[in-house]
């Protein structure tokens, strides 16, 4: 990713990875937190289930996920919302506050597929409902990391250019009302990543998710993000 | 009576703690032990009422995992363990329901609405709804309104459970509760899922919200206090 940031809808601005699962290299402890157990250790087959199903995540076919750069011209920044030619995100203010100081911006996507789920739905069916379970959560934490890797991938490849990057964004997060999903998607290629939205604002497969990133001389990332939100009723809120 | 009451509270714990059967090496400290599965039979077998074995040990051991899951002290992995045990313990149930000596508290339909593909967290409602002695019909995801329409014309005496994981496929409730109601006015309808509120309930018409399994129970078993 060589070209200047003042270039206009280049193909250098939209670039798609394949992610072996090796390179995500999930862990077990990671699998542990995100069903829930904190700092306390699983139970033994929780754990043993865990570990099986890594095997299986490690035997998966890569995982896609891209990004798109929008870059100085093609986008506008307001404190509550961001103007992309004829699309409109209507962030709220919250991610307005965050994208502060941004002058370009980034549009990322990342799929599981649809295989992990699928071999775990098999796996509830067959009555193994746990093992089916912990496949299912490990395909989640595979999108977050996924989203992870897209982020690197973006520092690294804009540098050069003397940009950082903000915190993450996704539709349906912060005030960002999900509808708005299919705007998103307008401005990606079809089938981007594979992935396709319902009219319901669902992208299929369901272990995927979409998120924006602010990026520039000027953009920021905070720490703390949840204290920068008012939704005192969020079910992740972290104040921590 | 001695023998009853302590077989049925090794079933209720053999629920609390997922301890399946006696080949389940799962919990480690009751490996090599009867679980669920040989606890029910012999419970049978020396006699004591199903509805009993039900009330008091499957649904007794039930009730104490959706308080622990609520209060976060285990996560799904133990909920589905003991869901496991508790279908095994109603495997044996299975004829006495058939013959009408025992019976469910009643009955739900449950689904994930129009549009949404999410299924475990509803499944999870389906599994503790059922350990508290309701049969679960579960329709699957992305169910149409009419389709629930119809599940309630074959079973009228049903309450229903609908589920949705995001804002936008939470609008799909709108339209089914509306279809539901339009149908079978006395139908009671509760809704669940990680965006819904109570407000939200109050203002498609639906009769409850449940943030979380055991509200969904909670819920189902005062509409059979009602009755
Ligand atoms: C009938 O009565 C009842 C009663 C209770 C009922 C009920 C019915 N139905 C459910 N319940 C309740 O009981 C169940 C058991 O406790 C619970 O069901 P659950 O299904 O929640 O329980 C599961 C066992 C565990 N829960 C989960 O697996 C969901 C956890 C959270 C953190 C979550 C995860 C993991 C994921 N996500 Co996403 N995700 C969130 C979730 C926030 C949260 N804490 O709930 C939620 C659902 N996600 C959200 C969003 C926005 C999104 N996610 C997305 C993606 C993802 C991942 C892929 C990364 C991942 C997996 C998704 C999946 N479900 O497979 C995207 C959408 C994906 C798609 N395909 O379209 C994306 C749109 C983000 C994006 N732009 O990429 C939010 C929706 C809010 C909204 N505004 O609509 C969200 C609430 C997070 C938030 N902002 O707080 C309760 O909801």
């Amino acid at each position: 990713m060589t070209a200047h940031p003042d270039m206009h809808e280049t193909e250098s601005s939209v670039r798609e990875f394949s992610v072996s699962p090796e390179r995500l290299r999930l862990t077990p402890e990671a699998i542990e937190r995100r069903i829930g157990y904190g700092d306390e250790s699983a139970p033994d087959n929780v754990r043993a289930a865990i570990e099986e199903m890594l095997a299986v995540f490690d035997s998966a076919d890569p995982f896609r996920c891209g990004f798109r750069i929008l870059d100085p011209g093609q986008v506008a920044f307001h404190p509550d919302r961001i103007v992309c030619g004829k699309v409109i995100f209507r962030t709220g203010s919250i991610i307005g506050r965050g994208l502060k100081g941004c002058s370009a911006l980034a549009l990322l996507a990342a799929s599981a597929g649809p295989d992990l789920s699928e071999r775990g739905r098999v796996l509830i069916s067959e009555g193994r409902e746990l093992a089916g379970y912990v496949l299912d959560t490990i395909a989640s934490e595979c999108v977050e990391q996924c989203l992870e890797h897209l982020e690197s991938e973006l520092a690294a490849a804009t540098a050069s250019w003397g940009w950082r990057l903000s915190n993450r964004y996704s539709p349906g997060y912060c005030g960002w009302d999900v509808v708005e999903q299919a705007k998103f998607f307008s401005l990606l290629h079809e089938n981007f990543c594979g992935i396709t939205v319902r009219s319901s604002g669902l992208m299929v497969p369901l272990k995927s998710a979409s998120a924006l990133v602010g990026l520039g001389e000027n953009a920021e990332r905070k720490d703390y993000e949840c204290s920068l939100c008012d939704r005192e009723d969020c079910i992740i809120r972290n104040d921590g | 009576m001695k023998e009853t009451s302590s077989i049925l509270q090794s079933i209720a714990q053999c629920i609390e703690r997922g301890k399946v059967n006696r080949a389940s090496p799962y919990p480690p400290d009751l490996r090599d032990r009867d679980g669920a599965d040989e606890l029910v039979r012999r419970a049978i077998d020396l006699g004591i009422d199903p509805q009993e074995i039900l009330t008091d040990g499957l649904m007794t051991g039930m009730k104490v995992v959706g308080e622990e899951f609520r209060a976060k002290r285990i996560f799904v992995p133990e909920v589905l363990m003991a869901a496991k045990a508790m279908t095994a313990g109603m495997e044996h149930l299975r004829p006495f329901f058939a013959s009408s000596q025992a019976t469910h508290r009643g009955v739900m339909i449950l689904g994930t609405v129009l549009g949404d593909l999410h299924d475990i967290g509803k499944r999870l409602v389906g599994m503790m709804v059922e350990g508290a002695g309701w049969e679960v019909i579960d329709l699957g995801t992305d169910v149409a309104p009419e389709d629930f329409v119809a599940a309630v014309e074959r079973r009228p005496e049903s309450v229903v459970g609908l589920s949705a994981l995001l804002t936008t496929t939470m609008m799909n409730m709108k339209e089914t509760v509306a279809r539901l109601k339009e149908a079978h006015p006395e139908t009671k309808i509760i809704i669940g899922g990680a965006p819904v509120t109570v407000a939200f309930a109050h203002e498609i018409g639906a009769d409850a919200y449940a943030p979380d399994p055991p509200g969904a129970v909670d819920f189902l078993n005062s509409t059979v206090a009602e009755i």
